[in-house]
Order: C-alpha cells, then sequence, then structure tokens
C-alpha cells in the first residue's frame, strides 16, 4: 500500500501541474479571445479624443505613502503630467517617520489648509491638509498611521472626483493610461472598478516620470519577477474578464467609482489584502443588492512599479499576499460555489481557492512526499521524468504567454529581451516556482497563527536619466 | 512512456522559445522600415508646413514620391488646428498630390476602417463636391465619432443641426464626440441648441448637458421648464446651465431650485447662484448653509467664498448661527480661506452685538461718560444697547464692513484685519454736549502700511431724538493708494459720493477722471489705481440689498416693536 501511494507521487505531482498549466492554457485562450474583444471596441484609441472632453469625469489619484521619501516625488511628478484633462492628486502620508511629507512639501511648495471633507469611511486622525500654490491639483493629507487600507479611507473621504484611482507610491503611470482606465466606466454604467497593467522597472530607465522602453532587469530575481508579472497580469486578469470577472484589481494600480466604494464602507482596515477584499466585496454587495457590480481588466494602460531584488523581501511580500488571498477567502467564504453570488461564487471564488490557495499546499506535499520517496528507495527514480515533463509544458505555456504580450503590446521590443526572458521562463519553473511555493506555506503559516502585520519594504528608487 | 512525455513537453518549449524569438524579430524589422518610411514624412512635412516658401516649395515634389499610406499615417497625426499658414500648405499638399482623391475614396469605401481614416483626414478636404455628412451619418458608429470629431470650429458650427442629431446615438462615443464638437463651436451652435431645448424632446439630456458647459445667457429662457421637470437630472444640469444666465428671472429659478428636494440639484443650484456674484443670490446661498445635506451645505459654503465679499460677511455672520452645522462649515471656510491668505478671521467683528462685548473698546477722545467714571464697561453696556435696538446702527456697522471689504481687493477675512471705528453718538440736542464711543478691532497679525480713511456717510436720523450714527472704515490694503489721491485731488469723497442720488453713476464718471487726476499730478496711472477704478462701480457700492441685510443681520424689527 505504502509502496503503491509513494509510486503514485509523482503521478499526483504531475497531475497536478499539468492541472494547473491547463487551466493556465485555458486562460491564454481566453485572454486571446477577450483582447480580441477590447481591441474591437477601443479600436482606433477613440478614448483618446473622447476624455480629453471637457465632459470627462472627474478622477482623484489617491497615492497612499509610507516611508516612500525616496520615490514619492518622482511618483507625483509623473502623476502631474498624465493628460487626463479633469485631474486630482491626492498623496496620504501614512505617520511615516521618514521625510515623506517634507519632501513632497519642499519640491511642490505644499501649504496648509483647512481640511472640508465629510468622514463617510472611518480612519485615524487628519493631522494636517496641504495644497501646492504651484499645482493646484495636489493634495496632500498629513495624517497619523493606521496602515494602506486606512489611508485610502481617509483619501477616498477627502477626495473630489466621482472615480478614484487607488496607487502604489513607488508606482509610475503611463501619460495616456487614466484615460484608458475611464473609458469603461463611459461604455457601461454598472462599472465598479477597473484595473490596469502593472509592469516591472527594474534597471528600466525613467524620463519625465515615465518608462520610454522596458528593460529586462539584470538581476535574476526580478528578471524571473517579470516573467511572472506578464503571464499573471496580461494572461491572468485579462482571461478572467470573460470567465466570470475579475476578484483582483491591483492595489498598485485601479480605477473605482468612489460612490460605490463609499457606500460598500470603503477598504477594509483589518484585511491584509484590502484590495482584493475591496474587489470581492463590491461584487458581493452588488448581488446582494441587485445592483451592477462589473469588474474589468484592461491590458493596455500600464503602471511600472518597482519589484524587491532581494530573496528577503520578495519572501515577505509573496507571504504577505498569501496571507491576504487566505482572508478574503476567509471573509466571503459563504460566496464559494453560492449560485446567488453568479460568476463570481460559481467560478472565480473556487478557483482562487484551488488554484491560489490549495496549489502551494498540494504541491509542497508531493514534493516533500516525493523527496522522502525517493531517498529511501520507496519512488522509482523514473517518476521524474514525469514531473520534468510537467514543467516542461508549465514552460512552454509561459513563454506562449510572453509570445502573446509581445505581439499585442510589444512590452519588450528587442531580440537579446526576448531570449533572455524565454531562458527565465525555463529557469522559473526549476528554480523559481519551488521558491514561491516555500514563501506561499510560510504565508499559510503565519495567517493560522494569527500574524496580519505588513513588513517592511525597502524602496531603491527609480534610474532616471 | 514517461521519458518520452518528457522530451515531448521539454520539444514543445523549445519549439515556443524559437517561435516567440523569431516572430518577435520579424516584428522588429517591419516596425523598423514602417518608422524609417514615417521618419522621412515626417522630414519633408516639417520642412513644407513650418519652413519659408522657398525651402517649402523644394520639398513639395520630393512630398509627391513618398508612399500614399505612410504620408496618410503621419497627416493623420498632425493636429486638427494646425495654424493658418501650415495648414494652408496641408492642404495645398492634399490637393495637389492627389491625397483629396484618396481620402474622398476612402470615405466611401466598403471597408470602415478606411472610412474611418477618412472621417479623420476630410477637415483637409476642401472640393466642392465633398459631403461631410455621409461621414456624420455613417452607419458605423467609429466613423461617425471621428467625423464629428476632426470638425474645425468653423466646420462644427456649419454642421450643428447634425452634430446635435448625433447627440442621441446610441453609442457614447459618438454622442461624446458630438458633445465636445458642438461646444467647440460654441456661440454658434447656440440657436440650434436652443430650438432643440424648446422643442422638448423626451430625450434631450444630451443637449441640456451640452448647454450646461456652454456659457452663453440666450440658453437660459429655454431651461424654466427644465428647471420644473420631474427627472433630477434634468433639473440638476437646468441648474447647472442657468449658471451661465444672469437677471431676476435666472435669479428666481435657481433660488427655486436652491431648495429642491434632491440634493444635487440643490447644488448645482447654489454653485450656479455663486456665478451670478449677487448680494441676493449670497442671501439664498447663506441660507443653505442650514441645509439637511453635508453637500449641499459645503456647496454653499464654497459658494460664499466664492462670491467674495458679501459671502464673506455671511459666512462671518454664520460663526454665531444656532445651527451648529452651519456653525461648522462657516468655520471650516473662514479657516480655509485664513490659510490660503495666510490671515486671520476676527469673528468679534461680525455681529454688532458681540462687538460691544468683546472687550476691544477704547475709550473715545470724544466719549463722555454719563457718570463720569470713564468706565469702559459702562461704555461697551452703552454701545451695545445703542446698536442692539437700533436696525440703522446695525446697517451702518454692516455698511463699514462692506465699505473695509470693498477697499480691500483680497477678501472680507482680510478686511477684518482692517481697523473699523464705530462712533455712536447719543441723542443730539443742541445745547447738549455730545456722547460717543469708538470701538476699534484689533490689528492682530497684519503689519499696517499707511492705513487709509474710507468713509461710509453717517445714517441719517428722522428724528433729533433717534441716535446719530457714524462709522469709518481703515483698512489697510495699499491698493487704497490712488483713492487717497483721488480725494486729495479735489474729487469728493466716497462718503461725499455716497450722498449723491446715484452713486453707480459716480462711480463710472469718477474712475477716468481718478486717472487724470493722478497723470496731472505728475504720475502715470498705476495698474492698481486701474483696478480700483474698475472696482469702484461694483464694489464701493455700499447700498446693500434688504434681502442680503436679513440673511445678514436677522429680520428687521417691526415699527411697533421699535
Amino acid at each position: 500500500m505504502i509502496k503503491w501511494f509513494f509510486d503514485s507521487i509523482a503521478d499526483i505531482a504531475a497531475a497536478w501541474v499539468i492541472g494547473i498549466t491547463a487551466l493556465q492554457l485555458m486562460m491564454v485562450a481566453s485572454a486571446i479571445y477577450e483582447f480580441r474583444r477590447l481591441r474591437m471596441r477601443d479600436r482606433h484609441q477613440v478614448w483618446k479624443r473622447m476624455l480629453t472632453s471637457r465632459l470627462a469625469p472627474r478622477v482623484s489619484i489617491l497615492v497612499p505613502a509610507y516611508n516612500e521619501e525616496v520615490t514619492v516625488s518622482e511618483t507625483v511628478t509623473g502623476l502631474l503630467a498624465l493628460s487626463y484633462p479633469n485631474l486630482e492628486i491626492v498623496v496620504i502620508n501614512d505617520g511615516s517617520p521618514d521625510n515623506t511629507a517634507d519632501v513632497l512639501i519642499n519640491r511642490f511648495d505644499l501649504r496648509p489648509v483647512h481640511p472640508i471633507y465629510q468622514e463617510r469611511v472611518e480612519h485615524a486622525d487628519i493631522k494636517s491638509l496641504y495644497r501646492s500654490s504651484r499645482e493646484p491639483r495636489l493634495v496632500l493629507i498629513d495624517k497619523f498611521n493606521g496602515g494602506k487600507a486606512d489611508s485610502l479611507n481617509a483619501g477616498v473621504n477627502v477626495a473630489s472626483g466621482e472615480l478614484v484611482c487607488a496607487i502604489d507610491a513607488d508606482t509610475l503611470v503611463a501619460p495616456d493610461a487614466l484615460q484608458q482606465l475611464v473609458a469603461p466606466f463611459l461604455h457601461n454604467p454598472d462599472m465598479v472598478a477597473v484595473g490596469g497593467t502593472v509592469r516591472l522597472t527594474n534597471d528600466s530607465p525613467v524620463r519625465a516620470a515615465a518608462i520610454p522602453h522596458l528593460v529586462v532587469p539584470k538581476k535574476p530575481l526580478p528578471a524571473l519577477q517579470a516573467v511572472e508579472y506578464v503571464r499573471a497580469f496580461v494572461v491572468g486578469r485579462l482571461g478572467w474578464n470573460p470567465l466570470g470577472g475579475n476578484l483582483i484589481i491591483s492595489g498598485a494600480f485601479g480605477v473605482f467609482k468612489r460612490e460605490k466604494v463609499l457606500a460598500a464602507g470603503g477598504y477594509e482596515k483589518s484585511s491584509i489584502g484590502e484590495d482584493m477584499e475591496l474587489i470581492v466585496r463590491l461584487r458581493r454587495v452588488g448581488y446582494e443588492r441587485s445592483e451592477g457590480a462589473r469588474v474589468e481588466f484592461l491590458p493596455e494602460p500600464v503602471a511600472w512599479t518597482e519589484s524587491p531584488e532581494s530573496a528577503k523581501v520578495l519572501a515577505r511580500q509573496r507571504n504577505r499576499w498569501q496571507r491576504g488571498l487566505m482572508d478574503v477567502l476567509m471573509r466571503h467564504k459563504r460566496m464559494i460555489l453560492n449560485p446567488r453570488y453568479g460568476s463570481a461564487g460559481m467560478i472565480s471564488m473556487p478557483f482562487f481557492f484551488i488554484v491560489e490557495f490549495l496549489s502551494p499546499i498540494v504541491e509542497a506535499l508531493s514534493l516533500t512526499l516525493l523527496f522522502v520517496g525517493l531517498v529511501t528507495g520507496l519512488v522509482d527514480p523514473a517518476s521524474l521524468w514525469v514531473l520534468g515533463a510537467a514543467y516542461g509544458f508549465g514552460a512552454a505555456v509561459t513563454i506562449l504567454t510572453l509570445w502573446f504580450d509581445d505581439m499585442a503590446f510589444g512590452s519588450y521590443p528587442k531580440f537579446i529581451y526576448r531570449v533572455k526572458l524565454a531562458g527565465y521562463a525555463v529557469l522559473e519553473q526549476l528554480f523559481y516556482r519551488p521558491l514561491t511555493i516555500v514563501w506561499r506555506l510560510w504565508g499559510v503559516r503565519l495567517f493560522l497563527m494569527g500574524r496580519t502585520e505588513w513588513g517592511q519594504q525597502v524602496r531603491k528608487g527609480f534610474t532616471t536619466s | 512512456m514517461r521519458v518520452q512525455m518528457f522530451v515531448v513537453a521539454w520539444s514543445l518549449s523549445l519549439l515556443m522559445f524559437f517561435f516567440y524569438v523569431a516572430t518577435g524579430w520579424l516584428t522588429d524589422v517591419r516596425k523598423a522600415i514602417v518608422a524609417k518610411q514615417e521618419a522621412k514624412v515626417l522630414e519633408v512635412l516639417s520642412v513644407l508646413l513650418f519652413e519659408n516658401d522657398e525651402e517649402a516649395k523644394q520639398v513639395h515634389n520630393k512630398a509627391s514620391a513618398l508612399p500614399t499610406p505612410a504620408l496618410l499615417r503621419v497627416i493623420q497625426t498632425l493636429a486638427v488646428d494646425l495654424d493658418g499658414q501650415a495648414r494652408a500648405r496641408l492642404q495645398q499638399l492634399v490637393r495637389t498630390n492627389g491625397l483629396e482623391k484618396s481620402i474622398r475614396r476612402r470615405a466611401t469605401a466598403r471597408r470602415w476602417r478606411m472610412r474611418v481614416q477618412a472621417a479623420q483626414l476630410q477637415y483637409l478636404v476642401t472640393h466642392p463636391d465633398h459631403d461631410r455628412s455621409k461621414l456624420l451619418n455613417d452607419k458605423h458608429s467609429l466613423v461617425r465619432a471621428r467625423a464629428a470629431e476632426s470638425l474645425t470650429p468653423n466646420q462644427a458650427a456649419a454642421h450643428v443641426e447634425e452634430l446635435l442629431e448625433l447627440l442621441d446615438d446610441e453609442a457614447i462615443v459618438v454622442r461624446i464626440a458630438a458633445q465636445d464638437a458642438v461646444l467647440t463651436a460654441g456661440s454658434r451652435a447656440v440657436p440650434a441648441l436652443l430650438e432643440r431645448l424648446e422643442r422638448g424632446e423626451a430625450n434631450a439630456l444630451q443637449a441640456l448637458q451640452v448647454a450646461a458647459n456652454l456659457p452663453d445667457a440666450r440658453l437660459t429662457s429655454a431651461l424654466d421648464d427644465y428647471a420644473r421637470s420631474d427627472d433630477i437630472e434634468r433639473r440638476r444640469l437646468s441648474a447647472q446651465a442657468l449658471g451661465h444666465g444672469g437677471g431676476t428671472a435666472t435669479a428666481q429659478i435657481l433660488e427655486r431650485l436652491a431648495v429642491d428636494d434632491d440634493a444635487e440639484v440643490r447644488v448645482a443650484a447654489i454653485k450656479s447662484l455663486a456665478v451670478t456674484r449677487s448680494q441676493r443670490s449670497a442671501a439664498v446661498v447663506g441660507r443653505a448653509l442650514r441645509d439637511r445635506s453635508w453637500l449641499v451645505r459645503r456647496a454653499a459654503g464654497l459658494a460664499l467664498d466664492d462670491l467674495g465679499a458679501p459671502g464673506h460677511m455671511l459666512l462671518r455672520r454664520h460663526l454665531h448661527d444656532d445651527d451648529p452645522f452651519a456653525r461648522d462649515m462657516a468655520r471650516q471656510i473662514l479657516d480655509s480661506i485664513a490659510a490660503r491668505t495666510g490671515l486671520s478671521i476676527v469673528p468679534a467683528l461680525d455681529n454688532p452685538l458681540d462687538l460691544a462685548d468683546s472687550g476691544l473698546i477704547e475709550p473715545s477722545d470724544t466719549a463722555a461718560d454719563p457718570d463720569g467714571s470713564n468706565d469702559p464697561a459702562d461704555e461697551a453696556t452703552a454701545a451695545r444697547e445703542l446698536v442692539a435696538n437700533d436696525r440703522d446702527a446695525q446697517i451702518a456697522l454692516a455698511q463699514s464692513e462692506a465699505a473695509a471689504v470693498a477697499a480691500n481687493p483680497e477678501s472680507a477675512v482680510a478686511s477684518s484685519a482692517a481697523s473699523i471705528a464705530l462712533t455712536i453718538e447719543s441723542p443730539v440736542a443742541p445745547d447738549e454736549e455730545r456722547s460717543a464711543v469708538t470701538i476699534e478691532s484689533p490689528l492682530p497679525d497684519v503689519d499696517s502700511p499707511d492705513p487709509v480713511e474710507v468713509s461710509v456717510p453717517t445714517v441719517e436720523q428722522p428724528s433729533t431724538q433717534a441716535p446719530r450714527v457714524e462709522v469709518s472704515a481703515v483698512p489697510v490694503a495699499d491698493v487704497q493708494k490712488p483713492l487717497v489721491q483721488n480725494t486729495a485731488a479735489g474729487q469728493p469723497s466716497i462718503r461725499e459720493a455716497q450722498a449723491q442720488p446715484d452713486h453707480a453713476q459716480f462711480t463710472q464718471a469718477q474712475a477716468p477722471q481718478a486717472q487724470a487726476s493722478q497723470a496731472q499730478a505728475g504720475g502715470a496711472p498705476s495698474a492698481s489705481m486701474l483696478v480700483v477704478a474698475e472696482r469702484e462701480e461694483v464694489e464701493l457700492d455700499l447700498r446693500l440689498d434688504d434681502a442680503f441685510l436679513e440673511a445678514l443681520l436677522g429680520p428687521a424689527p417691526d415699527e411697533d416693536d421699535s
């Protein structure tokens, strides 16, 4: 029995990996279909004209900042360069002990003003509100520390736009990205949130607060993440549009209907995955109140962010993401397989439960048992061929996503970049994937222990040229 | 079997690897060729459009040799509103190079992509037979949208009827493009828009939206019906559009909308009332500070700020409002003004009754104490009683504040830092000694460079038994200096001018004289003087509207009570 069990382990592991790869392949197909649909809708970029209109809805960009003195100034400069006609930029300094607020005050000549706003969702007290005499679109909220969700709640309260765009303080936004993200709200009145693609800037030059062309990061860890981001955003999230809608809009770059966010109670401060939690709640509330609550992902509006370069920081980030995912699934567990919640309950939530939550556990368990079986001689070494084949299929699908990204968006437009990325796609399967499993398992453990803190991020700053 | 699986899987990966790299490289090559073509076109066009005639002529033949698709692609990226010469040259190129024919051919092409390109370029076509309407009414929504977007202001004005029809289009992109095109046509679109609004069609929301963004008073006549609509959005847009109008009728509609059942309508009406900048509007907006909706209260507060002097005066009165929400909003807005202007607010000046209790009383040189004790408290009590019981005294005080506000170009907050002296004389009998109290506000944090006196008239009392009140306001603004020169040069002071029958007439007449008198004195009229001269007409008219006074001071006591 034990012999049979161990003999089957490699096959189970391989079946699991192939199953996940098949789902990814399905997502690629779905993404290609969705890409064609969006291209047909937004062909000739009519939104460009449409949203330089005087009738464009007002958008408030919320930039929560905690210890972001290195990048915040560049980020705000980039946001001020956006071509959107009706814009407000609200930076929320979440009680940073560093000079985040001072950097902004000095750079943009900010002066204190009296805050006039309605506190519809709770947040930590605001110490002071600043406006710039040079840039009337810029507002700085200096508040006591309360976390990212708390900062976003303060921003949503103070913001004056019909739409709010949440981005991270270390994120640069493409000049026309906002126009593209706002367009779906005009097409569909049921739209509550729209997200865009986030790409990694490590080693890419910054000119005029934008990235003229992406460069494959020199260090292996950020390069592997670049491949991962292409798969996660361009294929993963785009593919979800026709399959029941997204459950995640990246906290680094997404636009929301302000009134809907306020009506749903704002960001959940006690959740570590506040961005996903808000989306799930918006959709849940939409179903419960029989209101439209569509969430869409657009592949072309791009924001750029910096990825962690050290394994330690990356590990913290991944375990936080895993805890966030588990937290959201636990909070909204009654949605899973509940027909009342439509495609979100019947497709998206079960998928996230199986693929994102169970996957690291099953894969780690299988690999551990396989290793034990090989050491003890209970597993035939020939079984490894099957596991190797599964990873081979995984690499092929990842390269397929890179090809799709290249054809559709030309993100890395150089021969050498493509060679490097394809090479990293292979390495990802062999080295990076097991590592992420370990980090995610660590996240599962911490979640079960009730740990909800964020951990510290180290910012390098953008490479300005 | 297991090994075979492994080999198949990794062979597939390898195949994908080469496929990815090879297709990417081919794409790069194609893009490079296109970019090279377009760079060449751009190079030729930049000389052709922007260099002198000689150089432009030299490259004209070169342009003929350029590939048409690349040429059209580049021209597509050029701005519709190229300036006169560049545009004329581009049109000439399009005419002589056969591009016009190509564009017109594309306009009738079966493929919609070609028609989209034609729609975008048709602003360059000058051929008399070319029919722009055809693309505006194309069956494909993107063609219609592009055709509307690419119209120049003149072309938009010529096609305004069709554009207004497109406001009802099923595609949002067409509706927005048409709205923008109508707005581009500006006032030339107003008659057609007005007619459309007056027809009162069921689907008039888009037209209303355009009207709300088109500042033209002619449109207001059609908006009254929409302002009475059952549809909230129509009422809201009407309120927004009415802000561009003027006159009593418009103000009355807006006043009605300012107490609408829907908060969004009230907000729009209040914002529009602020645009009128009248004292009467200020009174209405001031009442909205007590609204049940926070959004309305905030809009009212901000509108009072926008209203300038009268709004600021009201805001300061509301610091003493019975309604705590109104008080709070007034405080927030005034704080924001104070932060913006860097001046602090002196609320004690706001209420004539509080003024007497504020401890700011300084014994006047001419004050005669009834009991001879020279006690400031007695004077305060006397002042309080006099002001509290005398509407004219209150009005005079309000006028003094208005004078200070009017004299100061910044705001009432700034004027609160001015010194306002109030002299209240007790009933005067010919043989009796006059008694007077002078109350001065503090100057807490403002340097006072050469205070200049601006006087407002003594309130004439019908009876010798009534107290006689004299108020003078001493603002500190630099821009008042020309006024002094004005007075010194023999012109009537504002106080004297107030006594004249038509003050507005005086101010209009005196402005050039003031400049002339300064010119005679050897100095050229300064910019600040011109500002003051312009301001005099409106700002220095100190007759306060009854509605405004009621909002400011509360209802007047009945005759019997007084």
